[in-house]
């Protein structure tokens, strides 16, 4: 198990990464935690001509309030302390990999990665949260609800670096639960859900049963059975589409429950 | 140079005999004994089952390591419970092994396993020298067997197989 060859770029300034990036294109990819992207490279599923690693550039690692929201910089851990000060973060950063993992995977690498199944996508769509990209044409912020296309698939260019995340910070009397099953601790979930109500208004997102994370509208009164209705999960070696559609009945039926008791 | 004081001695157990007449033969001069209770809780709406208790208590003779015989328990204990509750192959129709990496195949960490209660019960064999028995990986063979009799216990049928993950239980829940 050993990657492809590769050239190996260390820039100390983010405009040097960002023109690093721009001259490789398609066949440049950036490197922050690795915790996704290295085991992909050792299965060669990954075969990137150029790996850009942004570890060393200073400052990119902030976490700040600013304003009503806490702005996680591109090589924040998910183990920092500092995300523990936002609700939805604290909820869902247990579930996320393993201690180990989370020493080194960044919260806005695995944004990036877009896996389906991972957490910390679902949560910045549920938080209703925002990403900061930078490339050599200057900066975009875009809405969590459009970042998303599909599995490992964002609205980034390939010359785009997701400099920061931004989670709007919940105002007194939101509420936000979270729930998913996964085999073993630590395991990518076989389905979540999270229900967050926010200024008296409920959004559920499911995740790991759809291509990206999904905001479903739900009828409050059959949450459970009205999610599960909207969904078409593929299922795999490990849970029939039909358990995969229990799952979004239970899970977001508890979670919405949870949230609407919650809230003031 | 001389040689030292050197001495040979022979042990054979008395009741470990040749093959009889019809190739028979009794391999081991004693044999351990292991009784295992499992406590599982199966959630009906997401099939997740969960081990709350484990016990396990061995008669190994005399033991002649605590400390040894915790460890092989608790190895033993770690195996039995992936056979259970998580590992197996599974190939397509056309043969393809469908678990060929660790995502997919699913080896438990030690936070997945149950944490055993563990109880000794020395009784000495008498047919050996120091009245040990051996109790190597005895758990291997004894949790899925404790955890598949809890399951079709929770579930009110016996033609249960593991390893019990929440798929395949809830499989089970609907026939």
């Amino acid at each position: 198990m050993k990657p492809a060859p590769f050239a190996y770029v260390r820039p100390t300034t983010l405009d040097e990464a960002l023109s690093t990036l721009a001259d490789g294109g398609d066949d440049a990819k950036l490197l922050a935690g690795g915790q996704s992207l290295v085991p992909a490279l050792n299965m060669r599923v990954l075969r990137p001509a150029v790996l850009v690693d942004v570890n060393r550039i200073p400052d990119l690692d902030h976490v700040e309030r600013r304003g009503d929201a806490l702005v996680v910089g591109a090589t924040a851990r998910q183990a920092d302390p500092r995300l523990r000060d936002h609700p939805i973060l604290a909820a869902v950063l247990p579930h996320v990999g393993h201690t180990v993992t989370r020493n080194r995977g960044t919260v806005c690498g695995s944004v990036a990665h877009a896996d389906a199944a991972a957490e910390l996508p679902l949560a910045l769509v549920a938080a209703r949260g925002s990403a900061v990209l930078a490339s050599v044409r200057g900066r975009r912020e875009i809405s969590a609800d459009e970042l998303f296309l599909g599995p490992y698939t964002t609205a980034l260019a390939p010359d785009e670096l997701l400099v920061e995340t931004i989670w709007p910070i919940p105002a007194e009397g939101d509420a936000f639960a979270f729930e998913e099953l996964a085999q073993r601790g630590g395991d990518y979930a076989l389905c979540m859900a999270a229900a967050h109500v926010s200024g008296g208004e409920l959004r559920v997102v499911v995740g790991s049963v759809t291509a990206s994370p999904t905001i479903l509208t739900v009828d409050p009164e059959r949450p459970g059975d009205s999610a599960a209705e909207q969904v078409e999960p593929w299922g795999s070696i490990h849970a029939s589409p039909a358990y995969l559609r229990q799952l979004v009945r239970v899970l977001v039926g508890r979670a919405v429950g949870r949230a609407l008791e919650d809230a003031a | 140079m001389e040689p030292g004081l050197a001495v040979t001695a022979y042990y054979a157990a008395p009741n470990l005999l040749p093959p009889d007449g019809d190739d028979r033969i009794a391999s081991s001069a004693s044999h351990g004994f292991v009784a295992d209770v499992a406590v599982v809780e199966i959630d009906r709406e997401t099939a997740a089952v969960s081990v709350l208790d484990y016990v396990t208590v061995h008669d190994a003779g005399r033991l002649l390591n605590p400390l040894l015989a915790e460890g092989q328990v608790r190895g033993g204990l770690a195996h039995g419970a992936a056979a259970a509750l998580f590992e197996r192959h599974v190939y397509d129709e056309d043969g393809n092994l469908m678990t060929g990496s660790f995502l997919d195949y699913l080896v438990p960490t030690a936070p997945d396993l149950p944490t055993p209660r563990i109880g000794h019960r020395e009784s000495p064999t008498p047919f050996l020298p120091l009245g040990a028995k051996g109790l190597g990986e005895g758990t291997t063979m004894s949790v899925p067997a404790a955890v598949a009799n809890a399951v079709a216990a929770a579930l009110g049928r016996d033609d249960v197989e593991p390893p019990f993950t929440p798929g395949r239980v809830w499989e089970l829940l609907q026939a």
